[in-house]
Order: structure tokens, then sequence, then C-alpha cells
């Protein structure tokens, strides 16, 4: 199987594995991801419908309102959050929303962004994804 | 590398200055290293978020946390409106349930400390930092006016990193408290587009947005006369369809009133827009098939008080037909200064409701609506999602002409 390994740029820390999911899109967390269910809620997001739980969620950036970070908390509270993300460039408001999660919860989510190349077109769905948020590497494993 | 601490700052992450403080900025230290700073800003003025539609139980728990360990902030420190409206939500029929989880929130942020302004407007209740100063406002309407019209420093600081900021006072060095980020990149004309109406405002606001995306945009052709609620429209509206934290306007805001706000650059894109590009996109505000208006909502952001003086001359003598309804959304300061100018009598008479110090995109509907009228954008913008409501988007005279006799 073919393996892709990428680094980036560290902005959460910790260590995971799991199954991406790619949107080509910008997500919205304030109303666009539901917190009970993980679930995207945005009919102008194309993986409208998708959930996010347990996924290594890669998209290329935010969008909308600064509450974000409250509704990405939300979603941790919840226990739907993803495992890790990877945006193209990460704001202050999604590193926020991991950083909460872990102060209030001790619930980690790595973040990386800025890879050598562009996630959204190295990783598709389904792709087993390592994020390694204290060193800003990615490992790809292509389905 | 990482963020370099003075040795107050150090205090606090030691503890010093008591367990939420240095709770605080071990957040803020951590973020600031993830985005790359090199020092912490000290900043003037804090704008919160603790309105339950977004914070929701998370928030919630993180603000009554960081009070139960003694937290306090630091400098002033509003917060952005409400989920509910404080005084009238028992008789609007809003849910108990979760009337009640803003109610705690309330508690949270007094015991914080917080100024309780509830509104996404406070430079139009008494917050008005200077030109260049640093603070950290949270509702992207308001850093965009703070940025753009007031010329202070702010970046659209997440909801629950504020309060780490109220607390501590201070927020990570990065993208717009340098000065370096401030320049414009792309150039926009408005070119014969006749008198600008504050509608207009709104709608060349949508436009920036979804033209500019996250980049520093100046306007040249908005005349100096335009209102500063004109350019709170614009900037609201901006925000809601991009990322806009900044603009300039050539002659009229502080970064582009003598100087050159390319700093000698040429722009990377220049683009006009006349009135019929204007006009596209104000009709394509109202949604597909909008029923008749059954309410109409104005004051996104918080109406001002001239705003007010302008809804009840229009409004006088005049009736809220069966069956419809007019809200109008200001801060609980304004209000009270309606009162005591004999306009909220006005709105009495002609049954049109003030609902202070709250907000339509992050409250729950009391009841069901198919089809709203209203004068700002970003409502515009974000009902018909949020609320799955039609829309019709018109003037503030349009909203009062459609729902009165």
């Amino acid at each position: 199987m073919e393996k892709i390994i990428l680094k980036g740029r560290p902005v959460v820390g910790g260590v995971t594995e799991g199954e991406a999911l790619v949107s080509q899109d910008a997500l919205v967390w304030s109303h666009g991801v539901y917190p009970p269910t993980g679930r995207i809620n945005d009919v102008r997001v194309k993986l409208n419908g998708a959930c996010v739980k347990d996924a290594i969620l890669v998209y290329p950036y935010g969008k909308g309102s600064t509450s974000t970070s409250t509704w990405m908390l939300e979603t941790f509270r919840c226990g739907n959050g993803p495992k890790a993300i990877l945006n193209v460039e990460t704001e202050g408001l999604i590193a926020i929303g991991s950083i909460l999660a872990d102060t209030l919860y001790g619930i980690k989510c790595p973040i990386v962004d800025r890879l050598e190349q562009n996630p959204l077109d190295v990783i598709t769905s389904g792709d087993m994804v390592r994020v390694d948020g204290d060193a800003g590497i990615v490992e790809i494993t292509k389905k | 590398m990482g963020i370099k601490l003075t040795q107050a700052e150090e205090d606090m992450l030691r503890g010093k200055n008591g367990e939420a403080c240095k709770v605080a900025m071990g957040v803020l230290l951590r973020l600031g290293n993830a985005l790359g700073a090199q020092e912490f800003v000290r900043v003037s003025s804090v704008q919160c978020m603790a309105h339950y539609g977004s914070l929701h139980d998370a928030g919630l728990e993180w603000l009554e946390k960081l009070g139960d360990m003694g937290g306090r902030c630091c400098v002033p420190a509003t917060q952005d409106p409400a989920s509910i409206p404080f005084e009238d939500w028992e008789e609007m029929g809003f849910d108990k349930v979760y009337a009640d989880k803003q109610q705690r929130l309330a508690a949270a942020a007094k015991k914080l400390g917080e100024v309780l302004t509830w509104s996404c407007t406070p430079y139009a209740v008494g917050q008005v930092p200077r030109f260049g100063q640093n603070i950290a406002w949270a509702e992207s309407s308001a850093v965009s006016y703070a940025n753009s019209v007031i010329g202070a420093r702010t970046n659209r600081t997440p909801a629950g990193m504020a309060v780490c900021v109220a607390l501590t006072g201070r927020v990570p060095k990065e993208r717009m408290y340098l000065d370096e980020n401030r320049a414009a990149a792309v150039k926009v004309n408005i070119r014969d587009a006749g008198e600008l109406t504050e509608l207009d405002y709104n709608t060349i606001g949508i436009m920036l947005g979804k033209f500019a995306g996250t980049r520093i945009v100046a306007f040249d052709g908005i005349p100096e006369s335009v209102s500063n609620e004109g350019l709170k429209y614009l900037g609201a509206a901006a925000a809601s369809s991009g990322g806009v934290a900044l603009y300039h306007v050539l002659g009229v805001t502080p970064e582009a009133f003598r100087e050159d706000p390319f700093r000698g650059q040429k722009p990377a894109e220049e683009v006009t827009w006349t009135r019929r590009d204007i006009q596209t996109a104000q009709d394509a505000l109202t949604t597909q098939n909008p029923g008749e208006v059954e309410l109409a909502v104005v004051g996104c952001p918080h109406y001002s008080i001239g705003e007010l003086i302008k809804l009840a001359d229009l409004a006088r003598g005049r009736k809220i037909k069966k069956g419809k309804e007019f809200w109008v959304y200001t801060p609980f300061e304004t209000r009270n200064l309606a009162e005591r100018m004999g306009l909220a009598d006005v709105f009495r008479e002609s049954g049109v409701r003030i609902l202070a110090s709250n907000c339509l995109v992050i409250s729950p509907f009391p009841r069901k609506y198919k089809t709203l009228m209203t004068d700002s954008a970003k409502f515009a913008s974000y009902l018909p999602s949020e609320h799955h409501v039609e829309l019709v988007y018109g003037s503030m005279a349009d909203c009062v002409n459609t729902v009165m006799n």
C-alpha cells in the first residue's frame, strides 16, 4: 500500500491515527456541525450529513463566526469530536477549540497545518492517516 | 522560539494572580505558541461571548469553572448579545430550560466582573478604544468596526478565548496587532452607483466578503458623508459572507484618511462595482420563494439611537397590521435612552417591540414563522439557514411599509 509522509506546522500536540474525512469546502462549526451527533449540518458544504466523530478531519480553513471555538468545544464535550484536524491554514478559532477541549475535558485533538503538499490533493476520505501533532508529521496510507 | 514572557506574565503563569488567571494564561500561551507569536500585547478592552446559543453547556461550564476558581476581569470586558431577551422571554414564550442556561451564563459573567452591556456594538455603549489601541473583541461586526472605522487593533477573538484575555489583559501578538498585516491588498472602486443608502452599504458588505475572503480591501468611491451606521453594516455583512476583519475606505477610515493603505504597493487585484452590480447582489439576498411577511426584524448589528429616531419617525401614527409583528434589536442603554426621549412610547403605540440586548442570529424563535423581512444583510445571510425561514431584504422604510398600516 502506498504511503505518503508529509511534514507541516505542529499547531496542537498529540499523536493519533484514524480514517480521513476530507472536505474540499471550508467548514463552519457554528450552526454547521451539530454537537449532539457530530454530523455536518450545512447545505452549502458537499460533505453535508457526514459525521466528524473520530475522523481525521481534513479541510482547507475555517469560516464564519468567532463562536466556532465553542461549537467545537461542545462537540468534544458530547464525545463527538474528530480525532485530529489537518488544515491548509489553521486559525486561532480552530486551535483554541482543541486547546480548550484538552484544558476542560482532557480530550486530545492534535492539529497540523501548512503541510508541504496540499492535504486536499493528497488525502482522500477513507485513507488511514497517522497524525503527530508534536512533530508536525502526517503519515498517509492510501486506501 | 515561542512567546517571550514578561515578569508579570510569568507571575500569572505561576499562579501569583490566582488559579483562574493561571489557567487562562496557560491557554493563551499554548495558543500563542501554536500560532507562532513572539510576545503578548496588553489590551485595554475585551468583548467576550456569553450567549448560550453558541457557548452551549461546554462554554457555560468553562465560564463557571473560571468563576469558581476566583477569576476576575482585569480590564473592562463586555459581551455580545444574549440568546434570550432577558426582560420579555417568559411573556414571549421562550423555553424555560434554555432561558435558565442563559441566566446561568449571565450569572457567570457577572461573577467574573464583566461589564454587562450585552451588545454587538460596544462602541455605542461606552467602550470606545482610541486609534491604534490594542483591544480584543469577539463579535465579528464589532471587530470589523473597531479595526476599520476606529483604527483600533483586534483579531476576531474566539469565544472561550476572549475570557482568558479578560482575566489576564494579554493576547498573543499576531495578525491584526502587527502593523505590517494591516495594509490593503486589493482595491474595489465604487462607480456610477448614485447616492448610496444604508441598504446599499449592507449589500456592498456582502459583495466585499465574497470577493475578499480574508484579504484586506481598500474602497475608492465611498463618500466621506457615509454614516457610521453605513460602515457598521458594511463590516457586519462582510464578516458574515467572508472573513473580513479590516477594510479601508480612501479618504474616510483612519488608516486610509491621509495615508496610502497600500503603502506604495500596487493592488494585487482591482475591481469596479456599479449600481447594476449592487442591485444584482441586493436581489439575491431575498430568498427564492418568500410568502407574505409575518415579522420584520431590524437591528443587526444593534440599532443606534439615530436609527431608533428614524424608525420612530416612520412608525409614528401607524399601527402594525393584524397578524404581523415588528421587532427591533438594540442595547439596554440605547433602549433606556429611547424611553427617556419618548421614542419607546411611539413604538408601544404602533406595536413595535424592542428586544433589548438580544439577537435573533443566536436565539431560538419562541414560535414558528415562515417569512421574515429585514434591513440587515447579516440577518439575511444567517436567518434563512439557521431558522429555516424565507426572507425578504429591504430598507427600514420598506420594512415599516410592509408590516404597518
